[in-house]
């Protein structure tokens, strides 16, 4: 189905994410965080996966680009490790993730840089700064198409520029054709992700994962800023939680319908 | 006069809960400012729906009713949508529901008018002319307060953050309906929609009763033959459709393939605030619990009396699912019974 052309190049976008128990602190209206214990986000893997099955499926190359400082670079030796043929850091705080406008600037400037690719691939939300609009933004600034949550990649045709995805659009499932270049990015529903390969990951570990800084890149800062004023932890309201209680669970279930209905919630 | 504007798209018989939600929230925003509420509607034969819409005390509707717009695609609905905007003047807020439409319309436009964005946003105010909110983050550990100054900010609002509508006062005014130029055509269309599979599974967002099931239905010896014989899921399943209720899940027993992606209740799933919600088997974790803890009420049935959900929970059964929802199916089935139906 894939006709020949000069080799499919992606670009696939990976970030360690701040681990919950980690602070979080205001300075000027700027976030600070501590970025002392990072995960990899788990939704990234879905990416990866995508990307490689793309490329085991047609050849290219597949780049994976991320943002931060050293910890990042976990993410990107993974993503090397499970097939990726490149890795780039942008080497800048990534606290610059909670205001996704100047992320997806920085993330623009990268691309441009690194040349445009045919296809991007993201996970589909960063669950530590909760957002998941950059990639529609950096869609927009590159002027690419965008489908999100994408549940599964169908055919590419390179000749006509066009990919056939299915997707989950509040609830519903469609197929959808659209023409590259694209981002995509990636729902849970894709499917299992693999696991690195031991040969992998030992290339992966040598590997010398190229570095750009925000100068090399060319990047300043759009004056649209967001300002952070406070952050405050958010506990769950815990509740009185009354007990049923029976002798047998016909007793039980009975005792908790009774209440239920007297509550008009039945 | 400002305005807080709303997108509505217009897609099924009746209004979503989000869309009325959304009207709910622009309301008490513009109503903190003395603003009007301008709604943007983009909908294939919008009569109906449009005369629904009247019952809300909208300001001004201004919609574009035209076939291109019958199904969703995000660059016809963007390049109608910005210049529709760019018509308007002084908007201070534009809010979008936090759906997949919302989120992919609001992100290309925020770039489109070259303003802030704040996604799953919640208690927006307008003090003093800057515009603030707030948002969860860290996993909803942090409440993070936001400004902006830019106009208009786009927001997508976090959902079931609004309360209860207070009484609503009819505006002396008629609401304006103001049909709007069509700015695109079929050659803008790239995208084609090839198939769509509308037999899904009800929304899990907005159902009113939603039973969920977690670990505690792989208890071994109900595990059944393969996944669709759980005799756990079956209960759910059943009790479910007595109650016309729907099936939620925790993340384990969907990571597990118990259950698909789309039952999934908590942070990397459905956020869901029902009237009722039945967690069985279900530890509660925080990713959980902050999936659900909006529900009006919580019951927790689970067999460790010291499962972090009963701290949650406004009733508690300790005891096994597997005995105590077969007891419940059998009252329900009874009643039915008596009531004569199926």
């Amino acid at each position: 189905m894939i006709q020949k052309r000069q080799l499919l190049k992606s670009i696939v976008f990976v970030r360690s994410i701040n681990d919950p128990i980690g602070t979080l602190n205001i300075e000027n209206g700027q976030i600070k965080d501590s970025g002392e214990s990072t995960i990899i986000n788990p939704w990234d893997s879905y990416a990866i996966e995508a990307a490689v099955q793309c490329k085991e499926k047609y050849r290219g190359e597949i780049i994976a680009l991320s943002i931060g400082t050293d910890h990042s670079t976990k993410s990107l030796r993974r993503a090397l490790a499970l097939g990726c043929d490149q890795a780039i850091c942008i080497n800048c705080s990534d606290d610059y993730f909670y205001d996704s406008t100047i992320a997806a600037c920085i993330l623009k400037k990268a691309i441009e840089l690194i040349g445009k690719p045919d296809f991007i691939f993201a996970g589909s939300a960063f669950s530590d700064v909760n957002n998941s609009i950059i990639f529609s933004q950096l869609a927009r600034l590159l002027d690419y198409s965008y489908i999100s949550q994408v549940t599964k990649l169908i055919s590419l045709d390179s000749e006509n520029q066009t990919i056939s995805v299915s997707r989950r659009i509040n609830g519903i499932k469609e197929i959808v054709q659209t023409k590259s270049p694209i981002v995509l990015t990636i729902d849970k529903e894709f499917g299992e992700p693999r696991y690195p390969s031991f040969i992998g990951l030992q290339k992966a570990s040598k590997y010398q994962i190229i570095e750009y800084t925000l100068e090399k890149i060319d990047f300043i800062a759009p004056s649209l800023g967001l300002k952070f004023l406070n952050v405050e932890p958010h506990e769950l309201g815990k509740t009185h939680c009354e007990f049923i209680k029976g002798n047998n669970p016909e007793e039980i279930a009975n005792n908790l319908i009774g209440i239920l209905k007297l509550r008009d919630v039945l | 006069m400002k305005k807080v504007c709303t997108f509505i798209y217009c897609k099924s018989k009746i209004l979503s809960p989000e869309t009325v939600e959304l009207i709910f929230a622009s309301q008490a925003i513009a109503h903190q400012i003395g603003a009007t509420v301008t709604a943007f509607v983009l909908g294939n034969k919008l009569q109906d729906k449009l005369f629904e819409l009247n019952d809300y005390y909208l300001d001004e509707i201004i919609f574009a009713d035209h076939y291109l717009f019958e199904y969703y695609h995000l660059e016809i609905f963007r390049s109608q949508l910005i210049q529709m905007i760019r018509c308007q003047q002084d908007i201070e807020l534009i809010l979008f529901s936090n759906d997949v439409i919302g989120k992919e319309l609001a992100g290309c436009l925020s770039i489109d008018l070259q303003t802030n964005i704040i996604e799953g946003a919640f208690d927006i105010q307008i003090v003093n002319g800057v515009t603030t909110c707030k948002k969860f983050v860290y996993s909803n550990r942090r409440i993070l307060t936001i400004a902006c100054e830019k106009k208009p900010v786009i927001f997508t609002l976090l959902p079931h953050s609004v309360d209860d509508p207070v009484q609503l006062k009819k505006s002396d005014k008629d609401c304006l309906l103001i049909e709007s130029n069509i700015y695109v055509s079929e050659k803008d269309l790239y995208s084609t929609i090839i198939e769509q599979d509308i037999s899904q599974i009800s929304n899990i967002s907005n159902a009113p009763i939603v039973i969920s099931m977690g670990n505690g239905i792989s208890d071994t010896g109900n595990m059944g033959i393969n996944n669709l014989e759980n005799v756990g899921l079956k209960l759910a399943f059943r009790l479910s459709s007595l109650l016309n209720g729907v099936v939620g899940a925790s993340r384990s027993i969907v990571d597990e393939g118990f259950i698909d992606y789309e039952h999934q209740v908590g942070l990397s799933g459905k956020i869901v605030a029902p009237d009722l919600y039945i967690a069985c088997g279900i530890s509660g974790s925080i990713q959980h619990l902050a999936g659900m803890i909006n529900s009006k009420i919580i019951i927790a049935i689970n067999t460790d009396p010291h499962a972090p959900i009963f701290a949650y929970s406004h009733y508690g059964v300790i005891g096994n699912l597997f005995e105590i929802l077969p007891a419940m199916i059998k009252i329900f089935e009874a009643e039915l019974e008596i009531k004569g139906l199926p």
